[in-house]
């Protein structure tokens, strides 16, 4: 399946201020996370996919169409944006409705429509009846994530979707979109809690001072970071005996013995030939291993080090 | 027994796939729906109720009903006993005392004719023609200066009748001075007029309509929800249609029920000819609150400060180029409100408004909305508006 967004030669401009640099790109269907540190581009990307702002330059297309004042396509997107912002007096079922008139439902199909979306996105139905205005921060959250999914849109851009949840919901909110994945809508999201973003989603693409630094799955990212030193954490029975074989062999940059409780930190500085060299080390050293967990290919890490770099 | 069915579902409520169109009718519904429901709520009414009553307030404390008005400027009550005291002095200065039986008799005279008067000038007070209410009023006071000089001659000599001439002379020309001033042209219906005209639909109006559709998309700028309607599968140029529609229905509704709260004050206040003007008023306000709301749209499309330029567009516009003698002054939309109000006789002869062709000012206020609403879609058709926390960036 071909991009769904396209970005060739993308700038736009605040006066003096770089939004996006010049960026190129292409975000495949599915999951796509967004990640970048404040100032980086992401929100002013998010709102030219919307159609709420213009390239200064270059060119973006979603679907094949560009997003600005483009009602064929904005029918076939849904926005929830960032922040807190939802009109305070008004009820959500009132503004869902709406905002349903306004997407095109007809009045009967909006209603039900609301209701079935209120109670996807677990909006308590006691809170149906409150002013918006009287909301926590997530059922905020939750109430946006329902009206960009009224019109049912193919692509759902999200940004800071898990801001001000707990734990609980910003697990629920995953499922669900998970399970909109899983339906066939895509979705793009933009979001500072990177360990979510990793479990969600199959896809990355990494923001800095307006410029994409990578873009792509997971793996692509990973596979494209040079002079990477890995970092992996190894439970087993004798951690210094572990720990000197792989020294003597040359592999190691440095470790860490985590006291009494059989845990070994490495570094290794090319971690290709170490993970070919991998179970032959082990088999020398004579060493029951336990656990192996890898330190420094989380999402986190790789972000850390693209925005550092 | 025959079990019941549930009704069937309708599309989309499981999550189906619906199909969406997007009309002209159904965004209006939308808009109109988040609207009302907003302006509209429990919190908000204590003020809304009392921003609608403090005109109307204002109007009750500064007019004065015909009895009031009648007691507070009864013309006759101006020969007060200490003015009556100084001319029996004056006679007796050019040495034609007055006995106490004339003072008696003259006292007698003056408070059976002045009570007599004031029964005719109440009654004339309630005339709705203002030209023969003013000619009532005026001949009351001669008659009662007749009658007191006839009756006077009988009971006083020739030196002292022909002082108290003198005496009522002064007196009737400050009667007169005082019925052509308070009546002629405002009187007692002045506060009224100067409060609805002048003051309601020559300033409140226009800033109600400047402030409330200048502030559109402002306000949804100012409070980040922009983004809610602009993502939606409507065009800009339609959205931003939708919303003057359904704030001008809104305004149409709160300004129509001030100016009944103020004809009610004035009906109340029984205010002469409001019957004749009420319809007129009422057709002039329906025309003249989509011609400066499309304005205040325009200039909420223009810049945030929309407000200031409104106030700048009044001085050059309506005070300005609207009272210049040419063909110029087609441009004031205040020029083409007073040309349909001074088809009221009663507004006219207080305002004395150059009288042009009616239907002229109607295809102009008609006119006037279309276009500013046009350039007002188009500047949002192809200008962005950054929402307040990326211009805060």
């Amino acid at each position: 399946m071909s991009a769904i967004i396209q970005a060739r030669e993308l700038s736009r401009w605040y006066g003096m201020v770089m939004g996006l640099n010049n960026v190129s790109f292409e975000v495949e269907p599915g999951l796509t996370g967004l990640v970048g540190p404040n100032g980086a581009g992401k929100s002013t990307l998010i709102q030219i996919v919307t159609g709420q702002l213009q390239p200064s330059s270059g060119e973006l297309t979603v679907f094949g169409l560009r997003p600005w004042n483009n009602p064929a396509l904005l029918r076939r997107i849904g926005y929830c944006p960032e922040g807190e912002a939802v009109p305070k007096e008004l009820r959500p079922m009132d503004w869902l409705r709406g905002l349903a008139f306004l997407s095109g439902l007809p009045k009967e199909v909006g209603r039900a429509r609301c209701e079935m979306i209120l109670d996807k996105v677990k909006l308590p139905r006691d809170a149906w009846g409150k002013r918006m205005g009287q909301y926590s921060k997530g059922m905020k959250q939750r109430v946006k994530l329902a009206q960009g999914l009224l019109h049912q849109p193919e692509l759902l851009v999200l940004d800071e979707p898990m801001n001000g949840l707990d734990p609980m919901g910003r697990q629920e909110m995953a499922q669900t979109l998970k399970g909109l994945a899983a339906g066939g809508v895509h979705i793009l999201i933009s979001s500072h809690i990177l360990a979510e973003l990793e479990a969600l989603c199959k896809n990355i693409l990494v923001l800095n001072w307006g410029r994409v630094l990578a873009s792509g799955s997971q793996k692509e990212v990973r596979g494209d970071i040079k002079d990477w030193s890995e970092e992996l954490a190894v439970q087993c029975d004798d951690p210094e005996k572990l720990a000197r074989h792989l020294f003597e062999a040359g592999v190691l940059l440095g470790f860490d013995l985590d006291g009494g409780d059989g845990l070994l930190h490495i570094r290794v500085k090319d971690a290709a030939s170490f993970y070919e060299r991998w179970l032959d080390l082990l088999l020398e050293s004579r060493v029951t291993v336990q656990a192996i967990r890898s330190q420094s290919r989380s999402l986190k890490n790789i972000y850390d080090k693209m925005t550092t770099t | 027994m025959t079990e019941m069915k549930p009704p069937p579902l309708p599309p989309g409520a499981r999550g189906e796939k619906i199909a969406v169109s997007p009309d002209f009718p159904g965004a209006l519904r939308g808009v109109w729906l988040l609207t009302w429901r907003s302006q509209l709520s429990w919190r908000r009414l204590p003020g809304r109720l009392g921003a609608l009553l403090v005109l109307p307030f204002l109007v009750c404390i500064t007019t004065q009903s015909p009895q009031t008005w009648a007691t507070r400027h009864d013309v006759l009550n101006q020969v007060s006993p200490p003015q009556l005291n100084r001319f029996f002095k004056r006679l007796q200065d050019a040495k034609a005392p007055i006995q106490s039986q004339q003072k008696d008799d003259l006292a007698q005279i003056l408070e059976e004719e002045y009570a007599t008067a004031v029964n005719e000038l109440r009654e004339a007070q309630f005339e709705g023609n203002m030209d023969l209410r003013l000619k009532r009023m005026r001949a009351a006071s001669a008659g009662c200066s007749e009658r007191i000089l006839n009756r006077a001659g009988k009971v006083l000599d020739d030196t002292q009748f022909s002082k108290f001439k003198t005496f009522e002379a002064v007196h009737r020309k400050r009667m007169d001075d005082l019925i052509n001033s308070s009546q002629s042209a405002w009187g007692r219906t002045a506060p009224f007029y100067h409060w609805l005209v002048d003051v309601y639909f020559f300033i409140i109006l226009p800033l109600s309509c400047v402030r409330g559709c200048g502030a559109l998309m402002r306000d949804e700028l100012q409070a980040d929800t922009l983004g809610f309607l602009v993502t939606r599968p409507a065009s800009r140029a339609r959205l931003l249609c939708v919303k003057y529609l359904s704030q001008l229905a809104w305004l149409q509704i709160l300004l129509l029920t001030e100016t009944l709260l103020l004809f009610s004050i004035g009906a109340w206040r029984q205010m002469p000819e409001l019957g004749a003007l009420l319809p007129l008023f009422v057709a002039v306000q329906l025309l003249a609150v989509p011609a400066w709301s499309a304005l205040g749209t325009f200039l909420g499309q223009m810049t945030n400060r929309y407000m200031a330029i409104g106030l700048v567009y009044g001085a050059i516009v309506e005070m300005g180029i609207g009272r210049i003698p040419t063909n110029i002054n087609v441009l004031s939309i205040m020029r083409h409100l007073k040309t349909l109000l001074s088809h009221n006789g009663a507004l006219q002869a207080i305002y004395d408004w150059p009288i042009d062709s009616a239907w002229f000012s109607i295809g102009a206020l008609a006119i006037a909305p279309i276009f500013f609403l046009g350039v007002a879609a188009a500047l949002f058709s192809f200008m962005e508006y950054l929402p307040a926390s990326e211009m805060q960036k």
